[in-house]
């Protein structure tokens, strides 16, 4: 099956290959349209890189294959790498180049702290910039920047969004939740997250119990636990790596402990937590950017594709990157020039909604800053060892269990 | 609110028992050739993983693994020492710390090319099951792991009382020259003393395994901890290592509800280790060299 695939891809490309060259370019035929992709390709975050790269890859063949950019000829995009190394340094010189070989636009650069100083130097250049994963809020806020469009949704909005989750959620069950407590690693992701967390659950009403971190790796967390099971709050908010958000599930299955777990996408988005724990990975909940099964027309398809492509299942980072080179294709057609300032003003009118979104949202567009401002998370829950989307109600797969039952009644 | 302090006194004596074995190990071999053995750990994680593959691909239950591992890892331990640990006896400290830690990057690395870095766990159908005891719960893997620990420390210390061995190893640990004299085969000594550290360890590990994640980078937690309970209870000192465990346990599982936060948890226990250095450097219990 595989060879027969490989081997009609081959005899396609070489009648591709003797067409092109039966036929000599002339003045009118479309130019190919050179599209810079920035992202860490080689050093330690690469395989990160590689999958972003993989969403662009397929969105760039499949508006080729359907005749290019139409209003400019049925023009080719042609993907233009920039690598990172994940370094800022390195990512701000790719930037550079990237715009001396002629690239309409830039999209990347998956590391927050890579985006925020290559997004800068695209702006000096006058280089539209699409931002699909990279989350920092400061990458767009209170900048001012013309050239940065961010797909992805801000840092913020994933404690916003489980605070939301948590709400609806208690509400619809008929017992809104009142009080959280947080439980979080004591590096800079876990004490930023549960710095949004706090304010987001003073913003929405609930309130904080206790803000507990822990030391990342550590042996026994019996005593922590035992504490949240005497505070008793109506769900426990984590940030936990993998190991540790194992390690919590276990000693809160011991203690019996039944309080609902909202982890924050890392740990808890992992497949691992689930070959881990095998059935006590069940009824975790965790905020994440994207799943295969959320209700949007296509968004299966385009998994499947993903997968045929590249032997590995499509993610959220996967589906940023791929929607957001829809966005780039979109405004090409509209703005009908590959003209970088003709561009940029298209891209700013952009507006692609419904089920031409596959992002767990209504509308791409962009506010003056250049996020999107509709831009959310999903939340997942794990059922019969799948993630499966459960919130928010419009592109929900799935009903939330809630509250959960207690350990030994599952 | 006291039941919570209750679990947290528990617990802490729980993982203190794990702690026991693991320094136990350290410092016997600390006690009877002088070296600190930074590659503890990663024994520990071996002795894990070797749990892990025993229970996955045969469906060998930890517990009997456990037993399987102490003449395993002992005869590991054995030729570890006469292989790599020997030709650094006696020598400056700097290259025995290289050694050690050398060993220590090599496990974790060869771990990771073998296994591949994921963390992994048992899912066993006992292994978070539980009693009650005064408003606590108790999990019966953990107290398993403490009563396996408490026993083969009890054990090791009545062979290191009651056997020629034993006293021999003693006896090395007290005065080597004097060892030499007596006709002790010190080169015997180091390789058995090496060998039952390791084993210590490696059991440590594998009956943490019901209850614990198993991963290349578990080791160096350990090797800290151990370290940090053998300074308190003295160098070479076993029974003192048993009670510093302990106490290392119980002030982490307690620290972590009575510090503002968790997180430091372990400022009780480093505060301990720095005056212990600074006023009783021969460690809490015992005179040096006993």
């Amino acid at each position: 099956m595989t060879i027969s695939r490989r081997s009609a891809v081959l005899a396609l490309s070489a009648l591709a290959l003797a067409a092109g060259l039966g036929e000599p370019r002339t003045a009118s035929a479309a130019e190919d349209i050179p599209v810079g992709i920035l992202l860490p390709l080689s050093g330690s975050v690469a395989p990160i890189g590689i999958n972003n790269r993989r969403g662009h890859e397929l969105a760039i063949e499949e508006i080729n294959a359907a005749g290019g950019i139409k209003s400019l000829g049925g023009a080719k995009l042609v993907m233009i790498d920039g690598d990172t190394q994940g370094n800022p340094n390195v990512g701000i010189s790719e930037v550079e180049k990237l715009a001396r070989r002629g690239v309409v636009a830039i999209m990347g650069a998956y590391q927050s702290g890579v985006t925020f100083p290559t997004t800068q130097m695209a702006e000096r250049l006058r280089v539209p910039y699409i931002d699909p994963v990279a989350v920092a809020d400061s990458i767009t806020e209170g900048r001012g920047f013309k050239y940065t469009f961010k797909v992805s949704p801000l840092a913020s909005w994933y404690a916003r969004d489980q605070v939301r989750f948590v709400l609806d959620t208690s509400t619809a069950a008929g017992k809104p939740a009142k009080s959280v407590v947080l439980l979080h690693e004591d590096t800079l992701f876990g004490t930023s997250t549960a710095e949004g967390q706090v304010k987001a659950a003073k913003e929405f009403g609930l309130e904080v119990l206790a803000d507990i971190s822990y030391p990342k790796d550590t042996p026994d967390m019996t005593s922590t636990i035992a504490q949240i099971k005497e505070l008793n709050p109506d769900a426990l908010l984590l940030v936990s790596y993998i190991n540790d958000a194992v390690l919590i599930t276990k000693t809160m299955k011991e203690l019996g402990v039944n309080i609902p777990i909202i982890g924050t996408s890392a740990g808890h988005i992992d497949p691992a937590y689930i070959t881990n724990l095998g059935k006590d990975a069940d009824l975790t909940f965790t905020v994440g950017e994207w799943n295969v099964d959320i209700e949007k027309a296509g968004a299966a398809e385009i998994a499947k594709r993903f997968e045929e492509k590249f032997s590995v299942p499509m993610n959220g980072h996967a589906a940023e990157t791929y929607m957001s080179t829809m966005v780039l294709r979109d405004a090409l057609e509209r703005a009908g020039s590959t003209d970088r300032d003709k561009l940029r003003d298209a891209l700013a009118e952009t507006k692609i909604c419904g089920d031409a979104n596959i992002l767990p949202y209504d509308c791409i567009r962009f506010g003056e800053s250049g996020q999107s401002p509709e831009a959310q998370l999903v939340v997942l829950q794990i059922i019969d060892g799948v993630h499966k989307t459960v919130w928010p109600a419009e592109v929900a797969a799935a009903q939330p269990t809630w509250p959960v039952p207690a350990w030994d009644a599952r | 609110m006291s039941d919570v302090y209750l679990q947290a006194l528990i617990s802490g004596l729980m993982i203190g028992g794990v702690y026991a074995l693991v320094a136990v190990g350290l410092t016997l071999i600390f006690g009877v050739m002088d070296i600190i053995n930074f590659a503890h750990g990663e024994f520990l994680m071996f002795g894990m993983y070797g749990a892990f593959f025993a229970s996955v691909l045969f469906g060998i239950d930890p517990y009997l693994s456990a037993v399987l591992a102490l003449p395993l890892f002992f005869a590991i331990g054995w030729t570890v020492q006469g292989v790599l640990i020997r030709p650094v006896v006696g020598k400056s400290h700097a290259i025995q710390i290289l050694l050690t830690l050398g060993l220590s990057l090599l496990m974790q690395a060869l771990a990771q090319f073998l296994f591949s870095a994921d963390f992994q766990s048992l899912k066993l159908d006992y292994g978070s099951a539980t009693f009650d005891l005064g408003g606590a719960r108790v999990s019966y893997t953990r107290l398993a792991a403490f009563l396996i620990a408490m026993g083969l420390c009890a054990a090791l210390w009545v062979f290191l009382q009651r056997t020629d061995t034993g006293r021999a190893l003693r006896a090395c640990a007290e005065e080597h020259e004097g060892a030499l004299a007596v006709g002790i085969d010190l080169r015997r000594m180091y390789k058995i003393a090496f060998g039952l550290g390791i084993a210590c360890v490696a059991i440590a590990g594998i009956a943490m395994t019901p209850f614990f994640y198993v991963a290349p980078v578990v080791g160096p937690k350990f090797t800290l901890v151990a370290f940090v309970i053998v300074v308190l209870g003295g160098l070479g000192n076993i029974p003192g290592a048993v009670a510093g465990a302990l106490i290392v346990g119980v002030v982490e599982s307690v620290g972590a509800l009575v510090m503002p936060s968790p997180s430091l948890k372990d400022l009780g226990v480093y505060l301990l280790f720095i005056l212990v250095l600074l006023f009783r450097p021969q460690g809490l219990f015992g005179a040096k060299g006993s």
